[in-house]
């Protein structure tokens, strides 16, 4: 199975397995500079500007408004928090495929428990998170106990549960979930923008100290890596891993909460909605501040370009089939991208390499 | 410059003042080398020589600056393509022996057939599963290679069998292409090969040369070319320094030829270094195994003592190189007992707790198992060491980047720049700088594995000086090797390991490349004689 981390750009290519012996390997032209790494780790927000820029002299009344930008800000969170969940095993080198299919059983827990049977909304909160984590468990018990290749194992847990929302629902929207969650998800506002907007960014403000600041995020990064060099330098490899998918449903569950106070109701269908977009972020993500890596801030970065592009296309009076071809697209963009930048990268690194080798010795 | 070649025979590929250059920097300068038809050439120097560039010229993977390669006597239009060489076929086989694991050996035999049908002999719109059979099975008859199940997969074949196959797949290629000459090259053939084995092959070489074709062999190990080649070109900065005959030439001749020292210069280093840490003094024991028994050892009993070198020898087959991962936590302890530093370990003994007792471990495989290839040199040698650079759960990053850089000056890494990623240096720049990772540490006890297989002679002394260095600051080691040079070079004794235990010892007095093969040998004879 192909490693996440080739596909955004960070392993494979030329440098490893077969290879020359002392890679020779040249072109001419030298690497770029400063000037040419900065373009690349700021060329998703230079897109960004534009196509803003784009749609807003298309549609001078209805894009470039405060109430379109805070529709934009405020109303995907739920897909951030399944992203940024997603971010973690993908990093540490495993699929979670399970996480869209995570977030609409959880939020149906949650919508049954306090819609229906009138659980308070905090006990229904935690109960959602719980099981959101233990679907968790049970995809880490399957690819590290029992040795399932991570992208069958949550394929295969995925759609149960995905099954298993359709059956506790009879396929049907449950609503009625309390106010005390919709009202601080949605309805409240600071500077115009509902606040699930800053709980997004809270999230990825910390997962981003966890990756930049501490060695944890150098950890996950060697195993996701490789796997045998991290348990040669004492990194208990599986527990790593285990508790990378641990987090990507917990992950899965806090989308649920977030999803579940966004609409006050459960959609046992949206799973379909979610997936692609959440790895179109995390890849699109990877191509960006830190070329070549899955990072917090390009993941959320690319939630809000994704979502910018869709809503200008809409605004133009395309159907909905628009997201579909802006995710999908993305995602392949995105990882074809990452990997012709990467093959540049390595191609002129051992040139550097070289000339600096030969010319000290 | 070479007489004894030009004398030699028809010459076969002749190549004439090739220049090559690279962003300034010129990889081949005027580059003249004639190969002759039925010889077996040498092809020696160090990392960054050009002996590369050269063999990749003639593979048509780069197209010269200027001059010119005659085949058979003919200019030939540059880049080569091989394909349309006249009447003359030139064979490679890579140090990685480009053989798919999972497939068979008749799959990997035949694999170009399969993949370009239209361009050989055996062809049709199935593939002949018997006449490749037939073929396959003549050809293994014929170099007495002992593989009977075509059907087995690649990759549970031992590394010896495995690289006979890809030289015979070769020459085989050549024979179904109908070329009247060909020129065989070998990169590295032998590298992941144990010494004992390495003869095998060079018969194998042998036999392939006296079948009318040439080989072009490339090593670094230079016993193996003065035995096996007749003619050894050495190269030095871009340069072909000169052709010699390999009977007229020593070890020190060649290897000071391609380091470019004056006479005598490399044994002064070499006593230099070794007379620096001469008194070994027997300090406390870092480690002590009593009748350990682990997956295929099953009775290893050995001391390594702080200060001290200790290597570990045998042959393919006999555990020796499993010792040291025994030692490090990677293999269950199943039987007997195990001390680190006078304290025995644990039930659940793993690298992690290993590393916590002040044991490393500087595993044999680089890409695989040294050091993460896509990560950058920094974070690789940071790696282990976080927990120092870490305060109140935070990464110091600059202070981090500032001893790791003081340690790629250290062990002279090169460039010392920290910020590329790890696979953009050189084979023995990847070895010193994972050495760095694992010694900036301070071990107790240091556990290597081949730690100077496929790296150029320079860094070789290099790392031996850091080992000998180590050991002086008061580290025991324990080196895993199958080149008994290097445990001669650095060893205060040596263990012999057959069938899975520990057998004798050879101090310090005794070392020999000769007395370790002897030892390594005298059980498996033993055994033998005892059937």
């Amino acid at each position: 199975m192909i490693k996440a981390d080739e596909l955004a750009g960070g392993g494979g290519g030329p440098t490893e397995g077969t290879r020359w012996r002392s890679g020779t390997t040249g072109r001419r032209r030298p690497t770029g500079g400063a000037g040419l790494q900065f373009l690349e780790k700021s060329a998703l927000f230079v897109v960004w500007i534009l196509v803003v820029i784009v749609f807003s002299l298309l549609k001078p009344g209805t894009y470039p408004t405060l109430s379109n930008a805070s529709t934009i800000l405020g109303s995907q969170s739920t897909l951030l928090f399944l992203a940024l969940g997603l971010m973690v095993p993908l990093t540490v080198g495993e699929y979670d495929l399970s996480v869209a299919y995570n977030l609409v059983f959880s939020s149906l827990v949650l919508a049954r428990l306090n819609a229906e049977s009138h659980v308070n909304i905090i006990v229904s909160i935690i109960v959602a998170l719980v099981v959101s984590s233990l679907i968790g468990v049970l995809n880490a018990v399957l690819i590290i106990y029992v040795g399932i290749d991570s992208f069958v194992a949550t394929l295969g847990t995925g759609t149960f549960f995905g099954g298993m929302a359709l059956w506790v629902s009879s396929s049907n929207v449950i609503g009625g979930v309390s106010n005390t969650l919709v009202n601080p998800i949605v309805v409240d506002k600071l500077f115009s923008i509902p606040l699930q907007f800053y709980y997004g960014i809270a999230f990825t403000f910390i997962l981003w100290g966890l990756y930049r600041f501490t060695s944890l995020g150098q950890r996950l990064l060697f195993v996701g890596r490789n796997r045998d060099v991290a348990k040669l330098s004492g990194i208990r490899v599986n527990n790593v891993r285990f508790w990378s998918l641990v987090v990507s449903g917990l992950f899965a569950g806090m989308a649920a909460v977030v999803s579940a106070g966004n609409s006050g109701a459960a959609d046992p269908t949206a799973n379909v909605s979610m997936l692609l977009p959440a790895f179109a972020a995390v890849f699109l993500g990877a191509t960006t501040i830190t070329p070549g890596r899955f990072n917090p801030w390009g993941t959320t970065a690319s939630v809000y370009f994704l979502v910018s592009g869709i809503t200008g296309l809409e605004l133009q009076g395309a159907g909905t089939f628009v997201q579909d071809l802006f995710y999908g697209g993305a995602l392949v963009f995105a990882v074809a991208l990452s990997i012709v930048a990467r093959r540049r990268r390595v191609r002129g690194a051992a040139r550097a390499a070289e000339v600096a080798a030969t010319a000290g010795s | 410059m070479d007489e004894s070649t030009r004398a030699g025979g028809e010459v076969l590929i002749g190549a004439e003042s090739l220049v090559k250059s690279f962003g300034g920097v010129r990889a081949l300068d005027r580059v003249s080398v004639d190969i002759c038809l039925g010889e077996v050439r040498g092809l020696v120097g160090e990392n960054g020589s050009g002996k590369s560039t050269f063999i990749k010229v003639l593979a048509g993977y780069h197209r010269p600056d200027s001059g010119s390669v005659r085949v058979g006597g003919e200019l030939v239009p540059l880049p080569i393509r091989l394909e349309s060489l006249p009447s003359t076929y030139i064979g490679f086989v890579h140090q990685d022996l480009g053989m798919a694991g999972d497939l068979s050996v008749i799959e990997n035999f035949f694999v170009r057939d399969i993949a370009m049908s239209r361009h050989r002999a055996l062809r049709g719109k199935f593939v002949p599963r018997k006449a490749y059979r037939q073929r396959l099975r003549a050809c293994l008859d014929r170099y007495r290679i002992p593989v009977r199940d075509l059907n087995q997969a690649v990759g549970e074949l031992s590394p010896l069998h495995k690289a006979m196959i890809a030289i015979v797949r070769a020459v085989d290629e050549i024979e179904r292409s109908g070329a009247v000459k060909s020129l065989l090259v070998l990169d590295e053939p032998t590298v992941y090969l144990p010494v004992d084995q390495r003869e095998v092959l060079y018969g194998l070489i042998r036999d392939v040369v006296a079948d009318n074709n040439s080989v072009l062999l490339v090593s670094h190990d230079i016993d193996e070319v003065l035995q096996v080649a007749d003619t050894i070109t050495i190269f030095r900065d871009g340069k072909v320094i000169d052709t010699v005959k390999s009977s007229d030439r020593s070890r020190r001749d060649v290897v000071e030829m391609m380091v470019g020292l004056a006479p005598g210069r490399i044994e002064t280093m070499a006593a230099e270094a070794k007379s620096s840490r001469a008194a070994a003094a027997a300090g406390d024991c870092v480690v002590e195994m009593t009748n350990v028994r682990s997956g295929a050892i099953t009775d290893a009993t050995l001391r390594v003592h702080a200060g001290e070198i200790v290597g570990l020898a045998g042959l393919a087959g006999s555990g020796y190189e499993l010792v040291p991962r025994i030692v490090y936590g990677l293999m269950p302890v199943m039987a007997g007992s195990m001390e680190i530093c006078r304290q025995s370990v644990p039930r659940r003994y793993s690298p992690a707790s290993a590393i916590d007792r002040g044991v490393v471990l500087v595993p044999r495989d680089r890409i695989r198992e040294g050091g993460v290839g896509t990560l950058t040199v920094n974070e690789n040698v940071f790696f282990p060491i976080r927990s120092k650079f870490t305060n109140h759960g935070l990464v110091q990053w600059k202070d981090a980047w500032s001893w790791v850089h003081d340690q790629l000056v250290k062990f002279d890494v090169r460039p010392p720049d920290g910020t590329r990623e790890l696979s953009t240096l050189s084979g023995g720049n990847q070895q010193k700088a994972i050495f760095s990772k694992w010694s900036q540490m301070q071990p107790k006890l240091m556990l290597l594995e081949e730690p100077t297989q496929g790296v150029d002679v320079g860094a070789r002394l290099g790392i031996w000086g850091f080992i000998r260095e180590a050991a002086a600051g008061g580290a025991g080691i324990l080196v895993a090797s199958s080149d008994y040079e290097e445990l001669v070079e650095l060893c205060d004794r040596v263990v012999i390991v057959a069938s899975g235990a520990v057998v004798s010892e050879l101090d310090r007095d005794e070392l020999s490349k000769q007395n370790i093969l002897n030892a390594c040998y005298a059980r498996a004879n033993a055994e033998r004689t005892g059937l």
